[in-house]
């Protein structure tokens, strides 16, 4: 933390995790004075020094961006991931797989896909953060340890304090269901915590349905939690004016579809008497707005490949890892601008990398090109990780020596041959 | 008889779907080969296809990169001597489709009628929903030889699946109706939200916890369902079967009142 | 670069035209008069005989923003089966229901349209509205703002603030979310859902708040009027499509007091409750309100058969109606303390009683309001039906014998009980260009759009004159968008961005200073970084903000 100087930037947005707070202070230099958490104060506000290479090598960035290109023109099915990066970035990374016929995914959808499968066959019944922090009387969070990758998150969706809409807020009661401790923040709140074995939990949902409906297994536990506890939560949820069900995609393992679809149902069968509603904790490497902008620029989700027909869609087939497990991609560009999309090893494709950080240790990839980092170094903006809100970022700092994902996709974009390719 | 033998090595996985009877038909050797593939290729850049009597049409496979073979497909026959690759006979409403060889994931997905019978052994998601459908497969049989992967019967509408080895985890879940029979073991949380389905088994589940236990019951039911099962399974259940069975209802989670039968 | 247009028949309802023939000159992207030094056309194009419109102008489409997108995510069936490549510089895209930004832009042009409005932005989400719109080619865009359910306003009108301040708080939040007019859904009802109140009529009282839905109608619709907003308050009346509703939207009426209003989608509140199925035609009733009240303007929203999507921000119908699904799936969003929103899948099917009445009642409306500068062509996109089907909607209004064909092909007993068959009623070209262009341009305060005289802007549709209107406006001829060439015999020959028409709208500090605190406060979140300008909405460089400054009246 440094001293508050008279040019300290208020309102700043944080790139570093998907709740971006926006109630950064930083100084001009970009260093956090106040408002970050563990996680962005981590960061350090220096500029990287980062060098453009072609298979290791030093180039100059336009020689890396003619390179990136003339690979690109080759490719018959090159993978668009990693998608770490403002909207912007976004879109211009949609309108490269667009013109490359490629396929795109983002570097960690995995854990999105389980809540988007349900959603696309079953629907939804979701709520927002603001009305978390004002309604919700009762919060029951299924989630192994989410609170270390989001810091702020009870500051954020259920601060101490007044609501709207609770009288007493004080009796609001929190229920953290796999969580093996309760975050800081929340030491006298009413927090019950809750060990469960969550690859359980679509039997744990089920479970808690069958008793708000008033029907009783004839077990004495599910997923570790004893029978009478789990009638208490059946109870306070059917109880509560505003129940919020909260879960964290990615712990339900890779049928963890069948989970989310059980708290559906479980969602569904509270309302017909009272009111409760669903949050996905938010994901991280700005999954949220890669979403969003795939799906309003094809009309097809994540998981897509711009085929000589148009876009097709298949949320199995077309996952950044099994297109690699499958041999179907034969080049991969991959963006990572900002946290929560790691270049996976791949060994046996070329690899563009894109990244405001240095390339991970091993083999460098075919072409690095180092990027600016969003809301840092370029005003950008942001999906908010519920996927409602975005938010304007004002940039923190004097511009760093890249160029935004945006101008670099520009960039070798125009370089692109444009030429008939057939990938999937 | 239509044969498309595999060349050696493909540039990259490809999309056989339009190679069905029907579309075949009638179309001279050049005629097929100058087909245009959905990956952008050619039937003759993929296949050495050779042209007899008759319309069934054969694929002869090297590995498992040839997915959608039979997708679609309304009529006729086609037979797989190899593996096939994903989604074969997805979306299939009518005629025969066997795989000599072992089946990738997504066999049968989204299937309405038809005959879908695979020698060997079957991936992931068998006979489940096409993405974004509300139920999965919704007429005609599948039947698979060897074991199959998870989530077999994936909310399953209508018809009858059969796997006469193991099947995954998960088998059965959110089915809505129609028969899903194992004979092999199962791995964990079969029938969870299962709605009105009927999954029978030879061997009981690890554990039922959203079902009502209702002991081991006459089921005067097996009585029909059996023999038939037989019949298309080419087995004889029926023979040593007094048509009891340990019956489980739910699953209660989402007030479903489906069946897991064990025969006693 | 001069260009003309020579020898059309002109159709330009705000001046009167009604095709004679003439010619068109553009400059600039503007339409300019004859030259005076007779100077020759770079480019002249000879359409002797065709009809000439302005450029077409969707009042009401939901085009873009969060729930477009969900709608998209569950409508997967759509974009399977519509997709299309890229090719010649046009982006790849899919869906007709929920169509990807750029098809929506490419479709619009291909029917002769170069604007269309998004009725439903929610606070919290304008700027995910603008990013798509930003994303929609060919056509001008702008966006109503959704009030009415916030808790901001809930709470001033419930703490008795006074207008003045309820004024000052729209002017800021269409200033700050970039939309040119403001839209309220069943008022008070998404709110009140979140209380878990299930239904809400006009003379009910909300949980929480206890406010009459009149009351917030009322303050909502003079505040419209005081801050100088062109676009009358844009009304979603209560108890959409509850068979009764059409007393509801009298009530709504009566309730403004002689305050100018825009009821929308019309059609969905016209119904009346009698016969054996207790669903009937009120119509009539809705027409003869429209024809004797002057302050009031509708518009459509026409049903169509076939597969769509009801996308709506009333959470309150949407998720009582989730059943009626086809697919049977849903989704419904409490959203930020601003509003909410509902998405349920609708196959709207011929042989249904209610549908083909809804049908029926629709068409009705359309030929018992007298004045074709007060009811505009909507299907309410994608709610009624895609607006792709604009075209053979166009056909049943200007073909009687059509329309009579297609009634004898739908449900026997809502035929039966429909009056449509006795009305005679066809529209002229004229009397279309005025629901599809000059009355909408009209009603939004466009002044340079919606119609051919000098200083226009040169966006205009060409048509080869076809027996069969539908054939006629689904392929026009030629299509210039801000004076280029960009559709010729129906296909896209050049990309173009249009506008975003934003309204200008002063408010005083105060009210700002507390609304930053509610944020802050309640939303946890920003004022600063939530506020769209200008600066951002055009960052892009392809996106362009056409502010119009409003004449407060209070
Ligand atoms: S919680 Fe997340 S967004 Fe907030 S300061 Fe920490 S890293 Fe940044
Ligand atoms: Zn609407």
């Amino acid at each position: 933390m440094g001293v508050m100087s008279p040019d300290a930037k208020t309102d700043r947005v944080c790139p570093y995790c998907p709740l971006h707070c926006d109630d950064l202070i930083v100084s001009a230099q970009g260093e956090i004075l106040s408002g970050g958490c563990e996680i962005a104060c981590g960061h350090s506000s220096q500029i990287p020094l980062l060098q453009p290479t072609i298979a290791g090598q030093a180039v100059t960035r336009q020689q890396a961006e003619g390179e990136a290109a003339r690979l690109l023109g080759q490719a018959h099915a090159p993978l668009i991931s990693g998608l770490a990066c403002d909207v912007d970035g976004l879109r211009a990374a949609v309108a490269v797989a667009d013109q490359c016929r490629g396929f795109f995914d983002h570097g960690a959808s995995d854990g999105f896909f389980n809540g988007l499968r349900v959603l696309q066959r079953r629907g939804a019944l979701l709520t927002s953060p603001a009305e978390v922090r004002n309604r919700a009387d009762v919060l029951v969070v299924f989630a192994n340890q989410p609170w270390s990758r989001l810091p702020r998150f009870f500051d954020r969706y259920v601060p101490s304090g007044a609501q709207l809409f609770n009288d007493a807020p004080a009796n609001r009661k929190i229920v953290l269901i796999g969580g093996s401790h309760a975050p800081d923040p929340l030491d006298g709140a009413d927090v019950q915590v809750i060990p469960a074995d969550l690859s359980k939990a679509a039997e744990l949902a089920l479970v808690l349905g069958a008793l708000v409906a008033g029907r009783t297994p004839a077990v004495a536990s599910s997923a570790g939690i004893a029978i009478d506890t789990l009638k208490e939560i059946a109870q306070a949820l059917k109880a509560a004016s505003y129940g919020v069900v909260a879960w964290e995609n990615g712990d339900f393992g890779p049928h963890g579809d069948l989970a989310v679809e059980a708290l559906y149902d479980l969602i569904l069968t509270l309302n017909q008497t009272t009111r409760a509603a669903g949050l996905p904790l938010p994901p991280g490497g700005h999954v949220s707005g890669a979403h969003q902008v795939g799906l309003w620029q094809a009309g097809t989700p994540l998981r897509t490949c711009f085929t000589a027909e148009g876009p097709v869609y298949d949320s199995q087939l077309y996952s950044r890892a099994k297109l690699l497990a499958d041999g179907r991609a034969d080049l991969v560009l991959w963006i990572s601008a900002m946290p929560g999309a790691v270049l996976p090893k791949i060994d046996d494709l070329p690899v563009i990398l894109l990244s405001s950080t240095a390339p991970p240790d091993g083999p460098p990839p075919r072409v690095y090109i180092p990027v600016a980092t969003p809301s840092l170094d370029h005003d950008s903006v942001f999906f908010r990780g519920e996927g409602v809100v975005s938010l304007h970022a004002s940039r923190w700092r004097s511009p760093a020596p890249y160029l935004s994902v945006a101008e670099t996709l520009a960039q070798i974009s125009n370089q692109l041959p444009k030429g008939e390719q057939h990938p999937c | 008889m239509i044969v498309l033998t595999q060349k050696l090595t493909l540039p990259h996985r490809i999309d056989a779907g339009a190679l069905v009877p029907a579309a075949l038909a009638g179309l001279s050797l050049a005629q097929i080969e100058a087909l245009s593939l959905k990956t952008g290729l050619k039937v003759g850049d993929v296949f050495t296809v050779a042209k007899s009597d008759g319309d069934v049409v054969v694929f002869r496979t090297q590995d498992q990169a040839v997915d959608c073979i039979g997708e679609g497909m309304g009529e006729g026959e086609i037979r797989v001597e190899g593996p096939a690759g994903r989604y074969a006979g997805r979306s299939m409403s009518g005629g025969t489709l066997h795989i000599v060889g072992d089946a990738g994931d997504g066999a049968g997905q989204g299937k309405s009628g038809g005959l879908l019978v695979v020698a060997g052994k079957a991936g992931d998601f068998v006979g489940s929903a096409l993405p974004g459908r509300t139920s999965g497969v919704s007429g005609g049989v599948i039947l698979i030889k060897g074991s199959v992967g998870q989530r077999f019967g994936d909310r399953m509408r209508k018809g009858v699946m059969i796997a006469l080895g193991d099947a995954g985890d998960f088998c059965a879940a959110r089915a809505v109706a129609g028969t899903i029979w194992v004979r092999g073991r199962l791995g964990q949380a079969p029938a969870q939200g299962l709605k009105r389905a009927t999954l029978l088994l030879e061997h009981a589940p690890d554990a039922l916890p959203t079902f009502q236990d209702c002991g081991v019951v006459e089921m005067p039911v097996l009585r029909l369902l059996l023999p038939s099962l037989d019949r298309l399974a080419g087995t004889r259940v029926a023979d040593s079967s007094d048509y009891r069975a340990h019956r489980h209802l739910g699953c209660i989670g989402v007030d479903g009142r489906g069946e897991v039968l064990v025969l006693a | 670069m001069l260009t003309r247009l020579k020898g059309g028949r002109l159709y330009d309802p705000a001046h009167q035209v009604d095709g004679a023939t003439g010619d068109i000159w553009i400059e600039n992207g503007r339409i300019v008069a004859k030259p005076a030094n007779g100077a020759k056309p770079d480019v002249d194009h000879d359409i002797t005989g065709m009809v000439v419109m302005a450029g077409g102008i969707d009042i009401h489409s939901h085009i873009g923003g969060g729930k477009v997108n969900l709608a998209r995510a569950l409508m997967l069936e759509d974009h399977e089966t519509y997709k299309h490549a890229p090719q010649d510089g046009l982006r790849a895209g899919s869906g007709v229901a929920t169509p990807s930004t750029f098809s929506t832009g490419y479709r619009y042009a291909q029917m002769g349209y170069t604007a269309a409005f998004e009725p439903a932005v929610v606070i919290s989400n304008a700027r995910h509205a603008h990013l798509e719109m930003s994303d929609i080619p060919m056509i001008d865009k702008g966006g109503y703002l959704m009030l009415g359910n916030d808790d901001i306003l809930l709470q001033m009108l419930a703490s008795k603030r006074e207008q003045s301040a309820v004024n000052d708080y729209v002017a800021l939040m269409v200033q700050a979310t970039g939309c040119i007019g403001v839209k309220i859904v069943n008022p008070g009802g998404i709110s009140a859902f979140k209380f878990n109140q299930r239904n809400l009529g006009l003379d009910e009282d909300t949980a929480f708040y206890h406010l009459n839905p009149h009351r917030i109608v009322q303050s909502l619709a003079q505040a419209v009027h005081d801050i100088g907003l062109v676009h009358p308050l844009h009304i979603h009346c209560n108890n959409l499509g509850v068979p009764g509703n059409f007393q509801t939207t009298l009530d709504t009426v009566r309730a403004v007091e002689g305050l100018p209003i825009h009821l929308t989608h019309v059609q969905f509140h016209s119904y009346g409750a009698e016969g054996d199925r207790h669903f009937s035609s009120a119509a009539a009733h809705i027409a003869e309100m429209v024809n004797a009240t002057p302050n009031v303007n509708v518009d459509e929203g026409q049903s169509m058969f076939g597969q769509t999507v009801t996308a709506s921000g009333d959470t309150m119908t949407q998720f009582r109606n989730a059943g009626f699904g086809d697919p049977k799936k849903s989704i419904c969003m409490d959203i930020e303390c601003d509003g909410g929103c509902g998405l349920v899948p609708f196959n709207y099917k011929d042989k249904n009683f209610v549908n083909a009445l809804q049908w029926t009642i629709g068409l009705e409306l359309f030929l018992l309001v007298n004045d074709p500068w007060r009811i505009f062509l909507t299907t309410d996109h994608p709610n009624g039906a895609p607006f792709t089907t604009y075209p053979h909607l166009i056909r049943l209004l200007m073909d009687k014998t059509f329309r009579n064909e297609k009634l004898a092909g739908i449900n026997k007993h809502a035929a039966a009980a429909s009056t449509l068959g006795s009305i005679d009623r066809e529209y002229s070209l004229y009397e279309i260009a005025i629901l599809t262009r000059a009355g909408p341009s009209r009603i939004l305060g466009l002044k340079d759009r919606g119609h051919l005289g000098e200083g226009a802007a040169a966006d205009i549709a060409v048509y080869a004159p076809h027996a069969n209107a539908e054939t006629m406006f689904d392929t026009p001829k030629l299509v210039f968008k801000d004076g280029e060439l960009v559709v010729r015999d129906g296909q896209i020959v050049k990309t173009v961005w249009g506008a975003t028409h934003v309204a200008q709208c002063d408010f005083g500090h105060s009210i700002e200073k507390e609304v930053e605190k509610w944020f802050a406060t309640w939303k946890g979140t920003r004022f600063s970084n939530f506020v769209l300008s200008k600066d951002e909405l055009e960052a892009d460089g392809r996106s362009r903000w056409v502010g119009h400054n409003l004449a407060r009246r209070s």
